[in-house]
């Protein structure tokens, strides 16, 4: 799941938020942090609960643990984090796409 | 970096479902040593009992706002002090002078009783895991 994860990271900065739009100097001017920033937190923070879940996986094949139970819940985590993640990125890339059509 | 939790009434469940698969650990080795006459320290085989505490949360932090519900552990098990159940049986090696063996205090029926709860217990705990999670997914539905 994991190169999933690193495609969307690229995908996500391919979004609108690549560098010849650098939002982030007027952003920074008014102290917040840049929403890029943001979302890549989001992404990094989805791709570790994905992480802790294969680690989780792990454990049960090699005998570690037993509870089923704790892995198929950190595995729903990951899958309901990945969902809200997609959905934003979803949300982000609409509105790009609305933006970009708008001629003068 | 702190961890996201989309889902905290999940991480409750889980606490539920780890003490109801301990519970029936314990029914299962009630089970398996009912007729278990060299027990622990030599003496007959005694039925286990689990002891579930609520869970409190350790630490409370300065604004307050610290969740308070963390679910519930299996704080003991502890032995049933019945008396053990004497049986005659004048050939067992472990019997005494009149012959009789002194086997353990587990009555079947009653693991089967208690094998259902902790099933159901379970099972209650997984409906709410799935409940939790479904209001999770819903409330995502908004952004489609």
């Amino acid at each position: 799941m994991n190169p999933l994860g690193e495609n969307l990271k690229i995908g996500v900065d391919q979004t609108g938020l690549s560098p010849s739009l650098n939002p982030d100097s007027a952003v920074r001017e008014s102290g917040g942090v840049p929403f890029k920033d943001v979302l890549k937190n989001l992404v990094d923070k989805v791709d570790s609960l994905q992480k802790d879940a294969d680690v989780s996986i792990q454990g049960l094949v090699t005998g570690e643990t037993t509870d089923i139970h704790n892995v198929a819940i950190k595995m729903e985590e990951a899958g309901v984090a990945f969902d809200l993640m997609m959905e934003i990125r979803n949300k982000l890339l609409e509105a790009y796409q609305e933006i970009s059509k708008m001629q003068p | 970096m702190s961890e996201i939790t989309l889902m905290p009434a999940i991480g409750i469940s889980a606490t539920g479902l780890d003490a109801e698969s301990r519970r029936m650990d314990v029914i299962a080795n009630n089970v398996a040593n009912a007729q278990t006459t060299r027990g622990q320290d030599g003496k007959v085989f005694q039925r286990k009992e689990v002891i579930f505490a609520a869970r409190l949360s350790n630490a409370i932090r300065a604004g307050g706002k610290e969740n308070k519900l963390k679910g519930v552990e299996l704080q003991k098990i502890v032995a049933d002090e019945r008396p053990p159940k004497l049986i005659y049986r004048p050939g067992h090696p472990d019997a005494d002078e009149n012959g009789y063996i002194t086997m353990p205090n587990v009555n079947p029926l009653e693991e089967m009783v208690d094998m259902m709860s902790a099933s159901r217990s379970y099972e209650a705990n997984l409906a709410a895991v799935r409940m939790s999670k479904s209001m999770a997914s819903q409330a995502l539905d908004i952004l489609k």
